[in-house]
Parts: structure tokens; sequence; C-alpha cells
């Protein structure tokens, strides 16, 4: 089996142990990763997708076409990466004057784009392809008694029509849950499940919003879960809680604190990576969680 | 060689507005066979038709080609200008140069001028080619058929019966009294939907003239105006109705539980039920599917025997029974019983469903706090699954805070873009009634936009705002459930311009009127089509709005779009009326504008005899030689045999291919 990988910006800048996250699991698992030479940014909401619709699809285009001269599926780890991928590949498949207008100009680099390649968010790919039976056979180490709060992320559920991998319900999802449940974690359910975190062009234009959204967020799973570890399925989710947590506590707005990982970081744990590698950059205290996983 | 008169309408602006009058009516005017062509402001008005027969008295003329607006409304005041003029009125032809043309081409003054000419050159075309023709009467059955019994099916069924005529109410349910039936109470006077609506469903099932025929639905329909044939299936009961009583022992004794659909599946009925305590008739039946056979005894087969006492071993139910009605030994047939009725009249009244929470995902339809406001509305009856007692589902217990959201799939393009029109009224009217009763419970609405057009219906909205429902501006975006059956509602208030949450301990969804099921295909039985809505098409929509495409055929009630009682029963009260006209006059008349085999050519092939959808073909023998011969009563001149025909030797009158080769010819060129 061999797949595509999209790093994305966010990753490969700011989380790179994310990254190496990736780079462990998948070939553990059995999975080949091909770097997809020459990827570009995907490009990101707030961008291009924002002022210029057929810009947007031809960058977008431009990495498919990488992945469609191999033959191969695309997966990331981060939402804005796979919604605007998907997103880009839905509006060209569906608009046939939308796709004529971006091969045209694709054309001025030797490229066209077909639509033969799918955009897959890491967590859902191994859901689909191996299935949480697999994943169980395959780790070394489990999350017994781990309690965990999930943070799905709402690029991986919206709009839902155009992803390759559906949640048979968006507004209660439970691929990452069955995902998490497979590596031994106790998941918790909250009420703001599906709530943003307050990401994305948010956190950039307005810090007080985005902060006052990851502050109900954060209190919701504290009340009702009161979790171990919070488990995310996209990058910027990850970047969100696992920084903005000092911010609220500084401003005395939460008082405690809870770790946070990407699912892949807490994958890559459970398979026996090196803790150090793979979760080296997050600003929570992750140490006592490393050590209760891999003793 | 005809003398044509063309006459074109400028009719006020709206064909003028777009379409260059003048021109066309030069252009007219040297087209073949044309001696006179003329413009005029309103070429309906008596003026404008004096016009015409004028010309026809001076001897100028003896064809009339109008250019003007849509035959539909116009045609028979053209037709009866002609006539009075002194022409057969079949030498007229329209040209909908409105319509077609002048409307939908309003920004392109040029091509509307151009297609103007074009469909007035292919009218004059035509005209040079018409025959006159003579119209036919036919007898009418003096009896109509009234599909559905709600509210509406039923005083159109009364109306008609009062006038003395025949009518045979069917409804699918085994009671009358539709929807209507499940209100608690009625807005905007705050009647008791029951007190109001069981005298009319008493009426209904004892009036000499009426029929009823319940548990019945509408297997097919087949002729025309004054003579429709209809076949109506009558399900299968499994009870001797007319041994049953109605003293609902057999329901006692029955120990299958099944979700009564009557309570909007919030408790259980038995497999035999009564629909409803006020039912009529108030007859039981046999949920076959539910039944459990106690006993061994599935239905037509004889009982065992005891082997001590010798007596034969039989259901509860028809041990409770004690009249005999409830009979497991007789061999019903599953499939009922097929009768044919001969009707004048139809009228459509199949109502309408409300939609269920389930494709609401965002409200938490999984969480029982979550209900429909149908549901509500059984909650606060009397004869609901509470007893009328305000409980919510999961625990039983009083809420304190109950949140409604309103357009619940109306005005909503995932579901349906109308408006479901009573939804604010009956919102409005259950927080009211809740209220009054118990002052202490929060009563939050969510509303996008309070519709309370309506005879004293703002009054009935400012009273309740004033007995403290709070009303809040803003969609809801979603429902969390909460520990402890509470639900969380969050919207954005645009007043405040931010997003609110509020805790409330019952949530109801004010989801959308639906067209009932099957609709479509009733419609499709009878010829008529639905609007993209769902909802069956009136003929025209200010004018002829309880008439259908189909002569003969009227809708009232909400099977032609969402409305209240008070609209439902004028409609059901206009359809009645204007179903009686036919039955009154004892014929009607029928359109020369049918089919006619030539029966000397006729190869009596019958391609024709399996087209027809109106059965009005046969072949007949003549001398040993099989031909086709058209019935003219159940001819509706649709044209497919005229089309069909591998020899030629069927003529539509009114469309001869002559005239339509000529049509195209013209257009072409």
């Amino acid at each position: 089996m061999k797949v595509g990988f999209f790093v994305g910006c966010n990753t490969a800048f700011n989380r790179p142990d994310l990254e190496q996250a990736v780079r462990y699991a998948f070939p553990a698992l059995g999975i080949e990763l091909d770097n997809l030479e020459g990827q570009s940014c995907c490009p990101s909401w707030g961008t291009m997708p924002s002022v210029d619709v057929v810009g947007w699809c031809v960058v977008g285009a431009r990495n498919h076409t990488i992945a469609e001269e191999k033959g191969l599926d695309i997966v990331t780890v981060c939402g804005s990466c796979y919604g605007s991928l998907a997103e880009s590949k839905y509006k060209m498949d569906t608009h046939p004057e939308i796709k004529e207008q971006v091969n045209n100009i694709l054309k001025d680099f030797g490229r066209e784009y077909k639509g033969t390649s799918n955009v897959r968010l890491t967590f859902y790919y191994l859901y689909h392809e191996l299935g949480p039976d697999k994943i169980k056979e395959a780790i070394k180490y489990k999350l017994d008694g781990l309690k965990v709060a999930l943070q799905p992320g709402c690029h991986t559920l919206w709009p839902s029509k155009v992803y390759y991998d559906k949640e048979e319900d968006p507004f209660h999802p439970r691929v990452l849950k069955e995902m998490c449940e497979a590596l031994g974690a106790t998941v918790g359910h909250y009420t703001r499940l599906i709530d943003c975190c307050g990401m994305g062009a948010m956190r950039s234009t307005d810090m007080e919003k985005s902060l006052k959204l990851v502050e109900r967020k954060l209190l919701s799973m504290k009340s009702e879960v009161n979790p171990d570890l919070i488990v995310t399925g996209c990058s910027s989710c990850l970047i969100q809680l696992d920084t903005a947590q000092e911010f609220l506590r500084n401003s005395k707005k939460i008082n405690f604190e809870i770790p946070v990982l990407h699912y892949m970081q807490v994958l890559a744990l459970c398979l026996g990576a090196d803790p150090e590698k793979v979760t080296g950059l997050a600003k929570t205290n992750v140490k006592p969680i490393i050590e209760r996983i891999v003793g | 060689m005809p003398r044509i008169g063309v006459y074109i309408c400028h009719c006020g602006e709206n064909i003028a507005g777009a379409v260059n009058v003048e021109e066309v009516r030069k252009y007219a005017e040297q087209l073949p066979g044309v001696v006179l062509a003329r413009n005029y402001l309103f070429m309906c008005s008596d003026p404008g038709q004096e016009l015409i027969k004028q010309d026809i008295r001076n001897g100028l003329i003896d064809r009339v080609v109008v250019a003007a607006c849509t035959p539909r409304t116009h045609e028979p005041i053209f037709r009866k200008a002609v006539e009075d003029g002194g022409l057969n009125k079949y030498l007229l032809e329209m040209a909908n140069i409105r319509d077609q043309d002048s409307w939908p081409h309003w920004q392109d003054k040029e091509g509307a001028t151009e297609k103007a000419k074009k469909l007035v050159a292919s009218a004059v075309a035509k005209a040079a080619y018409l025959e006159p023709l003579e119209d036919r009467f036919v007898e009418v059955t003096r009896a109509s058929l009234v599909v559905g019994g709600g509210v509406s099916g039923m005083f159109a069924a009364l109306d008609l019966a009062n006038m003395g005529y025949k009518v045979y109410l069917v409804e699918k349910n085994p009671s009358v009294g539709g929807n209507m039936a499940k209100l608690d109470k009625t807005f905007p006077t705050n009647d008791c939907s029951a007190c109001i609506l069981t005298p009319i469903m008493v009426q209904v099932g004892t009036h000499p003239n009426i029929e009823l025929l319940t548990y019945s639905e509408v297997e097919s329909v087949e002729g025309s105006v004054g003579n429709f044939k209809v076949k109506v299936r009558k399900k299968q009961t499994y009870i001797d109705w007319d041994k049953c009583t109605g003293c609902g022992d057999c329901v006692n004794a029955c120990p299958a539980k099944v979700p009564n659909e009557f309570n909007e599946g919030m408790n259980n009925r038995k497999a035999i039920y009564i629909e409803f305590p006020q039912a009529v008739p108030k007859r039981a039946v046999v949920d076959i599917e539910h039944c459990l056979n106690c006993a061994k005894r599935v239905m037509g087969t004889q009982p065992r025997i005891h082997s001590k006492t010798g007596e034969p071993i039989l259901a509860p139910c028809e041990k409770a029974c004690k009249t005999g009605a409830c009979d497991r030994s007789r061999a019903y047939n599953p499939e009922g019983e097929l009768i044919e009725l001969n009707v004048g009249t139809i009228i459509i009244a199949t109502g309408y469903k409300v939609m269920d929470k389930e494709p609401f995902k965002e409200y938490s339809p999984q969480s029982p706090n979550v209900i429909t406001a149908m549901q509500l509305e059984r909650i606060l009856s009397a004869t609901g699954p509470t007893d009328g007692q305000l409980k919510r589902p999961s625990d039983g217990e009083k809420p304190k805070t109950i949140a409604f959201i309103s357009c619940v799939g109306s005005r909503d393009k995932r579901f349906h873009t109308y408006c479901s029109k009573v939804c604010c009224m009956y919102m409005l009217k259950e927080a009211r009634l809740i209220k009054e009763k118990y002052p202490n419970i929060n009563i939050y609405i969510f509303f996008i936009d309070v519709r309370t057009g309506g005879k004293d219906f703002e009054e009935y909205y400012n009273y309740c705002r004033n007995l403290g429902i709070r009303m809040l501006r803003g969609r809801v975006g979603a429902v969390d459930e909460l520990p402890g059956d509470r639900l969380r509602v969050r919207a954005f208030d645009v007043d405040l311009g931010a997003p609110v949450e509020l805790e409330a301990d019952l949530v109801v969804l004010a989801t959308a009127i639906e067209p009932a099921p099957a609709l479509e295909e009733l419609g499709r039985k009878m010829g008529i089509t639905c609007g993209s809505e769902g909802f069956l098409k009136e003929l025209h929509t200010k004018l002829y709005p309880v008439e259908t495409s189909v002569k003969g055929i009227y809708i009232a009630g909400c099977a032609q779009g969402p409305k209240d009682i008070p609209e439902s029963v004028s409609q059901a009260r206009a359809a009645s009326s204007a179903a009686a006209v036919p039955l009154t006059l004892g014929k009607v008349i029928v359109e020369p504008l049918i089919s006619e085999v030539n029966q000397r050519k006729c190869s009596g092939c019958g391609t024709c005899v399996q087209l027809c959808p109106y059965s009005a073909i046969s072949l007949v023998e003549d001398k040993g030689k099989l031909h086709s011969k058209i019935d003219e009563a159940l001819c509706a001149g649709c044209g497919i045999c005229a089309a069909a025909c591998p020899s030629g030797v069927i003529t539509l009158h009114g469309f001869t291919n002559t005239q339509i080769f000529a049509q195209i010819k013209a257009l072409a060129s």
C-alpha cells in the first residue's frame, strides 16, 4: 500500500514533530509514503480561496496532478489542507467550466488535472484502508485507562458532500472515537464536541474571539469529561488547543492544563516511536501522558 | 381562399412594452390569406371584441387570428365574440405573444418583435385550414367523489350532499377527521378542535346522501367530466363492520403493541384498534402486519379444539367480542374489495403530512425531549399519550423552560423553499396554551420572521407577547443534549448581533407541512400535475384556484398547498360549489377537439387501442373487417392515436396534420 503525503505548511514549519509521527506510523503499519515532490501551498483558507476561485483551483490542481501522475491518493494531517484540496477538487469535478479554465492555465506548465486522486485525512484513511482491528493488533503500547476528549475539527466534517470519506452523521461523528478506542482509550462525550476551536482566520484577525471559543470548548471538556488528554484530528486544532491554554491561564480564564496531541502522534507513540521525536514540540506538558503510555 | 383577420393586442403595456405592435401589424397584413390586420389597447374589452364582430358582420373576414395572451383564460371570450359575429366559433386561432413572448423576452425588444411575427405567421398559416366544428353534449352522472376525509374533504362532501347530490367520501384511515382531529385547540379563537370537528364528522357519518368509504383508497380513474369511472379499494379490516359496535372490548384484550400513529408515535396502540375515541365510523380494524395470531388463530383457519373441554380455542379478541364481528375463522380476502363508482365530478382533498424530526441532525433528534409541534399538540390534547398533562417524554417531568424553533424544513433550501404558513400561529397557540395554564414556565420562540397575516392573527401574536412569551429573532444552529435530560439551544440573535445560548427542558420543532404521501401518484392517476414543491397544481393561481387542468376534477385544502383551517374550509366550500355546476346542469359541453378514424381506410392494426390513455378506442368488426372506433364521450383529444397511426387515418380535429404542418412551415420559413 502506498499513498502520497501532503505535509502542509503548519505541520512542516510549526509542528514537524507531527510530521515525524506520520513518517513513523504509516511505514510501521505497512503503508509506504510518497513525498509528492514539488508540492506547494494547498492554498490555505483566507488566501486564494477567498478572492480567486479559479486561481485557488489552479494551485490545488497542480498539487493534485503530482499525485495523479503517480496514481496515488493524497493524505494529510491538516484540516485546512484537507478542506482546501477536497473542496477545490469538488469544485472542478462538479463545474466543468472551472475545470476547463484551470486546465487552460495548467497547460502552460505541461500539466492536466484529471480528478483521479482522492484527498484523505490520515485517521479516516487508516480507518477505511486498515480498520480499527488491524491497528489494535499492530500497536505495542495501549492507552489503557486513559480518559480522552476529542477534537475532530470542522474541516474534517464540513461541507460533508466534498469529502471522499464521510461520517454517517457529521453532527455526531464517530470515526475518531472508534480509532481512539482501538488504541485502548476511554473516550468521553462533551456537548461542545463539534464546536470550532477558534483557529483558522479568526486566530489571526481577532485573537480575543478566538480565545473565547477555545476557552468555552476547554471548559466544556474539563467539566463534562475531565480528560487526561485531548486528541485532535487536525494539525490546526492541535496548535490552537496546545498553545491557547497558557494564554488563558495567564489571564485567569482557566486554572488547569490538559495535554494535547494529534491522533497521529498518539498512534506513533503506541507503535513504539521515540517520544521526543514525535511529540517534542508540544507546549502542554505531555510527559506524564507519555510515561503512562510507554511505561 | 380564406379571408383572415388578424387582431393584435397591446395588453396595455404587457405586450406593447416589449413588442413593436405596429410593426407586427404591418407584417401580418402582407401574410397570405390575410385581408386585414388591426391592433387595439385591450382586445378582450368590449370595444376590442366589437372590432372582430363588426368585421365579420361586414363580410370582410371568415377566419380570425387573435395575437394576445393565453388561450387558457381568453380563448372562451374570443370564441364567443366570433360566434356572436356570426361565424363558427372554432374558426379562431390564438397566438400567445404575451406569456410566450413579451414577458420572457422583456429585455430584448427587437427579438420579442421578431418572435411575435413568427407566432402570428404560424397562427395565420393554421387559420387558413381551420374547419367549422360543432360542440357535443354529454349527460352527467349526478354524483360526486371526494378523496380525503379531513376537514376540507368533509365540508366539500357535506355541501354537495346538502345540495341533494350523492357523494362518495373516500378516506384512507379507518376514521374521518384527518390532521385536525389530532389538534388540541385551534387558532385564533382557541376553540377545542375535537369540539368543533366531531359534530361535522357525525354529520358526514349520518348524512343520507353521503356514502362513507373509510379505510379505502382510490385505485384508478377513467373517463372525463360528467362520467368518471373510479375504482376504489376498500382495504381489509378483518372485522365485520356491520356487526362491530365500536365497544373496544377486543382492543382491551389484544396483547400486541404498535407505535400509535394518531399520537405521533409517542405511545402504543394495539394490533386491533379503533383509531381514536371520537372516530367516525367507530369501528375496529386489525393491523394484520402486527397481529400476533394469538392461540395460533391465523385469519381464515378453524380453531383447534381443547382436548379436555371440547371447546374451540379462540384468540383473546374473538373471545372478547360480544357481537361476532371479530371472527378469525372467516376467509377474508387480504386484498380487500375493489368497487367501482360512477361520478360526474371529483374533489381531491388529501391534506398534508408534517415532517418528522429525523432529518434535522443538528437539533439532536435522538433526544426524546426534542419533539415536533404535532407531537406537542398530542401531549396537550386530553386524548393524547399523557391525557393532556404537560409532561416531557424522557421522564414525565413538567418542563420549566421550553424552546420553540420555527421554519424547521420550511424556507430551507435543503428541504422546502416554501413557507408552511401555519407554523408561526400554531407555535404561538401552543405557547399561549401552556403559558396561560402555567405562567411560571419560561417559553422562548426562535424565529426568522413572524408571519401572522390573517384575520385576528396579529392581535393574537401581540397578546402572546404580553403574556411574557419571549420572541428571539435568530436561526437556531444546534441543539445539544446535556446531562440531566437538559438541552442547550444555540442560535444567532440577529438583534443582538451575537450568538446566544439557552438551556431548555423541552425543544419543539415547527416542522414543515409536506404533501401527503403518494399525492403525486394520485395526481398521475387523475392526470393532474404537481408543482415543484409537490402540491397539486390549480388551473390558475388567482382566477381558478380550485379547478385543475382536468375538467371536472377540483382540489381543496392542503393538497393544493399549506393553509390553515379557515382557508381550507373556504376552499373546500368553493370546490364543492364548482363541482356542483356540472351536476346541476345535467350535461356538459365537450369540445369537439377529439380524434376521428377514417373507418374506410383503417387497417384494424389496433396500435391506437393499446396507446389510448382514456380507453376510448376499441376494435369493432364490420363486414368481416376489423377497424377501430373512438368513443366520443371518452376521447379527451390528447392526440396520441393520431400521431401513432401507421396509416395516418386518424384526424385530431382542431389539430389536423395539415394544420400542424402549415404551422411548422410558417415557423421555419
